[in-house]
């Protein structure tokens, strides 16, 4: 039996099967929580931005028309609720509420962990987190996600050109961000 | 190739995404120029400290959870807006069963006498908020009341909620939070707005109040 199509079960949702949408969910969770996590950096709040895009997709999915392939409309959608989300917690941040009360920590590193490759991760987030809105994306839709950069201008509603000097200059802050925190220590 | 037009396809030059024309290109001009080889080796140590990092993978159950999840957000969604609004649901509700509760023992005098802060519900309540919606229900809290109620003059002034402030650490938690917020966020007019309801545009905009209070 053949897979269906992502068209295929958009019409069959449109046509009020709501058992196509529980399929588009299974199909793509996994690539949308992996973009929500690098744009977020924590599991709780990709799995908060997931779940907000799955629900806007659903109030969404009956007027989609196809004009783009739908997992780079799903893409779309998790780029400006995980940009949201970073917005919001930048507030946050700036109150220091959560000093208020004491916070568990999220994303623990299991005990066994080597701290050296702790201690990298935590960097290469950090660098990637200072980055403009713009480069950060197109770094992360480029290097994690492989995509084209066609379909990164189609996703961020933008144009191609200029795409490839966003990701450069991507690289040369999260380069420069490193060699600065190294140079310092 | 110029340098200049070479360098912006280096990342993908390294992660061997290149089409094979520009591939070609590219390394004919590495062979001349010296200032682009540079840039090649030091994108490579920085894309090979990036391919060595990993996140820690969620739980191998997560995904499976994650659908009844999606289902449960999408039908709470869908109950009448004030009904599903997360300061209904998961504060001013429990708030006002605790609220009631306390109001009720404190027509027992034995069980009032006996109420320590640490058994206080209010606490315990306010205590698992998390900390944007404290926020929110003390702004919205204390622009009826105002601080100077603090101190009650007699037993019988001592409300539930002047009970807890008189905890000392956390009235003074609570002072701090209510002073930064109705000042320099809130200025009194969108005190009833949860920050998760704001508007991407209302999002944009506090920021960008709050960076210039920062550059004050």
């Amino acid at each position: 039996m053949t897979e269906q199509s992502d068209l295929e079960l958009v019409r069959q949702f449109q046509d009020g099967d709501e058992s196509a949408f529980n399929h588009v969910v299974l199909r793509y969770q996994e690539k949308v929580y992996w973009v929500a996590r690098r744009f977020v950096n924590d599991h709780d709040s990709a799995d908060d931005v997931t779940q907000e895009v799955f629900c806007k997709a659903y109030e969404s999915l009956k007027e989609f028309r196809g004009d783009s392939s739908l997992y780079t409309w799903l893409y779309r959608i998790t780029v400006n609720v995980a940009l949201n989300a970073i917005r919001k917690q930048k507030i946050r941040d700036f109150f220091r509420i959560d000093e208020l009360f004491e916070a568990e920590d999220v994303d623990s590193p299991p005990p066994d962990e080597a701290l050296e490759r702790q201690e990298e991760r935590a960097l290469i987030e950090q660098a990637i987190a200072t980055l403009p809105t713009k480069q950060k994306s197109v770094f992360l839709l480029r290097y994690y996600d492989e995509l084209p950069y066609e379909e990164i201008a189609k996703i961020l509603k933008t144009s191609v050109g200029g795409l490839k000097a966003n990701y450069f200059h991507a690289v040369k802050k999260i380069q420069e961000y490193i060699q600065r925190v190294h140079g310092s220590r | 190739m110029s340098t200049d037009h070479v360098k912006y396809h280096l990342p993908d030059y390294v992660n061997k995404r290149l089409e094979d024309d520009l591939r070609k290109g590219v390394e004919a001009h590495l062979q001349e120029c010296s200032a682009c080889r540079f840039e090649y080796e030091q994108l490579q140590k920085t894309f090979a400290l990036i391919r060595g990092t990993n996140p820690i993978h969620p739980a191998p159950t997560y995904f499976q959870s994650l659908l009844p999840k999606i289902r449960q957000r999408m039908e709470q969604r869908s109950l009448p807006l004030f009904m599903a609004h997360p300061l209904v649901v998961r504060v001013a509700a429990p708030l006002a069963v605790a609220v009631v509760a306390i109001a009720l023992l404190l027509h027992t005098p034995f069980v009032y006498r006996d109420t320590t802060m640490e058994e206080n519900p209010l606490k315990s309540v306010l205590s698992d908020m998390s900390a944007d919606e404290l926020v929110q229900v003390i702004a919205e809290q204390t622009s009826h009341q105002p601080f100077n109620g603090y101190f009650a003059e007699t037993e019988a002034d001592q409300t539930p909620r002047m009970q807890l402030l008189e905890n000392e650490s956390l009235g003074r938690e609570v002072e701090l939070l209510h002073t930064t917020v109705s000042e320099f966020v809130f200025g009194g007019t969108s005190a009833q707005q949860g920050l998760a309801e704001l508007s991407e545009a209302e999002v944009e905009a506090l920021l960008q109040q709050l960076v210039e209070r920062t550059m004050l």
